[in-house]
């Protein structure tokens, strides 16, 4: 996905993304990508959502560090 | 006289063999071939406002729409084309399967036509609801199942997959549904749209003047032919649920946009396939022309939107991150006019999408007020004048602001901290188009526009960059735009500034765009 494969990328939304996004994702492990639109509008419209390596993530914008998947998350890494 | 108006949106310029293409594909256009050698073929024309529906109001109304807001519906300040046309007693009718005109945020443009030929089901129509689950393998093609997807991830409880049944907005399980049950060729889109408005030549003889605009979706995506177009510039089954008809717009090389070469290939190749379907029935729209000697009292105008990145730069489709190269942003015009003297000619000056509103006011014969930005075109084909504009801005609102002399672009970046005002009689959603708007409490209310007295809502919308630092290039010799001169060539990069700021100036552009851009503001 990326030029180093060991770093995967994370798409999100400006509108749609929280202002701690880059705080609460693991930076390490994800490069994070902001775009103005993902053509995801629906989901934009209704809830957080990031797409990880081409998969989507939904989670809650207001809480990402409770509800973003761990995997993602920095505090969680070992 | 009659005026026939025909868009084919996303139709890329290069690909076409009039225009000298830069395909790697030879794609037959036969129909469009035969009507540049009948017509004048503009060599220099821009889009103004993008995407889709920014277009249509700089056609539609002649506004330059993009320092001032984004997509979004007729301003009730607006000189809409139809209603001018209609009120001196000339017909005006609408064909199209061009969804974006029934879709949150898009009203006013289809109203003021005497008839509307609307063929449903494009691209998100919300159309038919059933089958509840649509055709697996061609569900699979739409939505890019499996492609791009992470396979060494544990996302655990928040991974989401994209399930027809979801009824949030946009569901790419809607044109799966809407084209269920689609057989033969004729079932497909641009044949229902050309079909039609060949129909409606041949139906409204009695009329003495009209003005008709065929609006076809196609080339847009999804890139969903039908034999014997399929498999044309392919030895791909087409049918192979792991080969995608539908991208999602970004970089070809990472993200949910990331294509194979094998994936790109594909697209490349149906892209072209619904390329040459939509020129076999833009032909028979031709041919009736020809069959009820149409041709000497009715001028032929046809263009199209914006282009659609195949993989040209790294990119597909027309993403937000990607700047606004000549693939999207040159496109092709070709006008019949059974009075210009220049039919059969190439024109090399440079036009602007935003003439067109008051080349079809002048052909009709009609004196507009209200269209701010337009110059016609008719003086070009009529041979009076050799010259027609010094300068065509073109971009996307809240982005880079673009400008062209005709022999070199220049792409001036904006400062993403600086945000950009958003100026309409509505609160419309200045990212999310296609959604329902919310009240937008900031916002203030003022006589903001030059060109109308109306009060509008002024509100800030963000600042999106495409690239960090000014581009230049010149298109007559690198019409690609590979070589980046603004370092190389100070002065000219200095010289298309200051056309760029003449140009704002010109149109009385907000002074917040001159502060996003990092220009200086015009003395009062």
């Amino acid at each position: 996905m990326s030029t180093d494969p060991s770093v995967g990328v994370v798409q999100c939304c400006k509108r749609n993304a929280p202002e701690d996004l880059r705080e609460v994702l693991d930076c390490d492990r994800y490069s994070l990508r902001e775009t103005l639109c993902l053509q995801r509008c629906g989901e934009c419209y209704e809830t957080g959502f990031v797409v990880v390596d081409g998969t989507k993530v939904e989670f809650d914008v207001d809480r990402p560090r409770e509800t973003l998947p761990a995997e993602l998350r920095s505090e969680t890494r070992s | 006289m009659n005026v026939l108006f025909i868009s084919i949106d996303s139709l890329n310029r290069h690909f076409l063999r009039s225009y000298r293409p830069n395909s790697p594909i030879d794609i037959e256009t036969p129909n469009l071939d035969e009507f540049a050698d009948r017509a004048a073929v503009f060599d220099n024309h821009y889009a103004g406002s993008l995407p889709c529906m920014p277009a249509r109001r700089e056609w539609l109304t002649g506004t330059q729409e993009f320092l001032w807001r984004p997509w979004g519906p007729i301003e009730p300040f607006d000189t809409v084309l139809p209603e001018v046309v209609r009120s001196q007693n000339v017909l005006t009718q609408l064909v199209t399967d061009h969804f974006h005109y029934f879709q949150h945020g898009s009203n006013g443009y289809h109203e003021s036509f005497n008839g509307v030929e609307f063929i449903r089901g494009q691209e998100y129509d919300r159309w038919r609801t059933s089958p509840r689950d649509p055709d697996g393998e061609l569900l699979s093609q739409l939505r890019r199942d499996g492609s791009g997807a992470s396979d060494d991830l544990n996302l655990d409880a928040g991974t989401a997959s994209d399930e027809p049944d979801d009824l949030r907005f946009m569901n790419r399980a809607a044109y799966a549904r809407n084209a269920a049950g689609f057989d033969v060729e004729s079932d497909f889109f641009a044949p229902k749209v050309f079909s039609r408005a060949a129909n409606w030549l041949e139906t409204n003889e009695e009329w003495s003047d009209w003005f008709c605009y065929v609006d076809s979706f196609d080339v847009h995506e999804p890139f969903h032919v039908p034999e014997p177009y399929a498999s044309m510039y392919t030895d791909e089954d087409p049918t192979d649920p792991e080969l995608p008809i539908w991208p999602y717009y970004g970089r070809t090389d990472e993200g949910q946009s990331e294509l194979s070469d094998r994936e790109l290939a594909f697209i490349e190749s149906q892209y072209a396939a619904e390329l040459t379907m939509v020129d076999e029935w833009f032909g028979t729209v031709l041919r009736t022309l020809d069959d009820r000697n149409l041709w000497e009292k009715t001028a032929v105008i046809l263009t199209s939107d914006h282009g659609f990145y195949l993989g040209e730069n790294g990119y597909v489709g027309k993403p937000f991150e990607a700047p606004v190269r000549n693939e999207l942003a040159r496109t092709p015009l070709m006008i019949w006019h059974p009075g210009s003297s220049r039919m059969g000619d190439r024109i090399d000056e440079l036009t602007a999408a935003v003439d067109l509103f008051a080349t079809m006011a002048d052909v009709l014969g009609l004196e507009v007020d209200g269209a701010p930005h337009s110059r016609s075109l008719l003086p070009l084909l009529t041979d009076e004048v050799d010259d027609h504009r010094e300068w065509a801005l073109y971009g996307y609102w809240g982005s880079s602001v673009n400008v062209t002399d005709g022999t070199y672009t220049y792409h001036r970046p904006c400062d993403e901290s600086t945000s950009t005002h958003c100026y309409s009689t509505t609160m419309m959603d200045s990212v999310g188009w296609f959604t329902p708007t919310r009240p937008k409490h900031d916002a203030e209310s003022g006589r903001f526009l030059p060109y109308t007295d109306c009060p509008v809502w002024k509100f800030e919308g963000p600042s999106h960059g495409r690239h960090e630092e000014p581009l230049l290039y010149d298109v007559e010799s690198d019409p690609w735009q590979r070589r980046n001169l603004a370092g190389r060539e100070p002065e000219r990069s200095e010289e298309m500034r200051s056309l760029l700021v003449d140009a704002l100036t010109e149109l009385d552009a907000p002074a917040n765009q001159f502060d996003r851009l990092g220009l200086e503001r015009p003395r009062p």
